[in-house]
């Protein structure tokens, strides 16, 4: 009966504990920080800002395997123009006379 | 300032308006989130989420409400799923913590201490609110709402969008389950 009472008593200042309590404050300088914060989200809002279709998976696949074809076709490309740079080169010492330059001396 | 001026202002985005309201209800906000949320760092930053989430949906503010119902609303809601998802990397913490990771801190937060209960109060007040940890979320919001920022009745089913009577009998089983909650332990305490 005793523990019965001391429990009760207990259990009533444990739930008046709140009685005279103030409200907690945040740190200093809250809207500074604030405003850093909505600086960096808007930030990256911006960057978000792209048509939905260009994030799907099957858009971005597409477009890196149209990029590396492209890539491997210019490759492919300068790799053959390459064997007839001397031919370009002697007919473009011609046509400005660089041969009478080295004949010369 | 009149309150519907001070509303056109935000929607038209001064800024210096939201400065205003910023440092109107930093305290009123900080303070209901960190009494559901129970850790300062994360109360603060859900503070800024809750004003950065008022800064973008100001537009839509019809003033159906008043300013600080609207205010009290998001923030429990932020609070609230902050809250829930915490809990839920509490249990995959638990989880991850049964294949040999150590989660100590995580499973073993220290006890919340509230920096506005009277010194006296304290050790009290920080078995206090482990209790009110375990309640309800609805439960939780109204006993945070009530005994913490002391809104009346009708402010609170304002805020929680629910009638009178329910949030009446809310805080009735709120306090019917902390007392329980409380029994069982100053049962185990004494005996």
């Amino acid at each position: 009966m005793k523990n019965q009472e001391e429990i009760e008593r207990q259990i009533d200042e444990t739930v008046g504990a709140l009685e005279g309590m103030e409200r907690a404050e945040p740190r200093s300088f809250f809207y500074t920080r604030l405003e850093a914060k909505m600086d960096i989200s808007g930030m990256q809002q911006r960057y978000l800002i792209i048509p939905k279709f260009m994030a799907r998976p099957t858009f971005v696949w597409s477009f890196l395997a149209l990029v590396v074809l492209l890539n491997v076709g210019v490759v492919l490309r300068f790799s053959q123009k390459t064997v007839s740079e001397p031919q370009n080169a002697s007919s473009f010492a011609k046509e400005y006379g660089l041969n009478t330059l080295d004949s010369n001396l | 300032m009149d309150e519907k001026q001070f509303i056109t202002d935000l929607q038209k985005g001064s800024q210096s308006a939201f400065r205003h309201l910023v440092d109107t209800f930093q305290n009123k906000v900080f303070n209901t989130v960190l009494s559901i949320v129970q850790n300062a760092e994360e109360a603060e930053d859900v503070s800024q989420e809750v004003f950065i989430e008022i800064f973008e949906s100001v537009g839509k503010f019809k003033g159906e409400a008043k300013l600080s119902t609207w205010i009290y609303r998001i923030a429990t809601n932020k609070a609230i799923e902050h809250h829930r998802r915490k809990k839920a990397s509490k249990r995959f913490a638990f989880l991850t913590s049964l294949f040999g990771e150590n989660d100590e801190i995580v499973h073993h937060p220290a006890d919340f201490e509230h920096p506005g209960i009277l010194l006296e109060n304290k050790e009290r007040a920080k078995l206090l609110f482990k209790h009110i940890n375990q309640l309800t979320d609805n439960q939780k919001v109204a006993f945070t709402l009530c005994n913490i920022e002391g809104l009346n009745y009708q402010e609170i089913s304002d805020v929680m969008q629910l009638s009178m009577s329910s949030v009446e009998s809310l805080l009735f089983r709120a306090k019917t389950n902390l007392r329980k909650t409380l029994k069982e332990f100053y049962v185990n305490q004494i005996i």
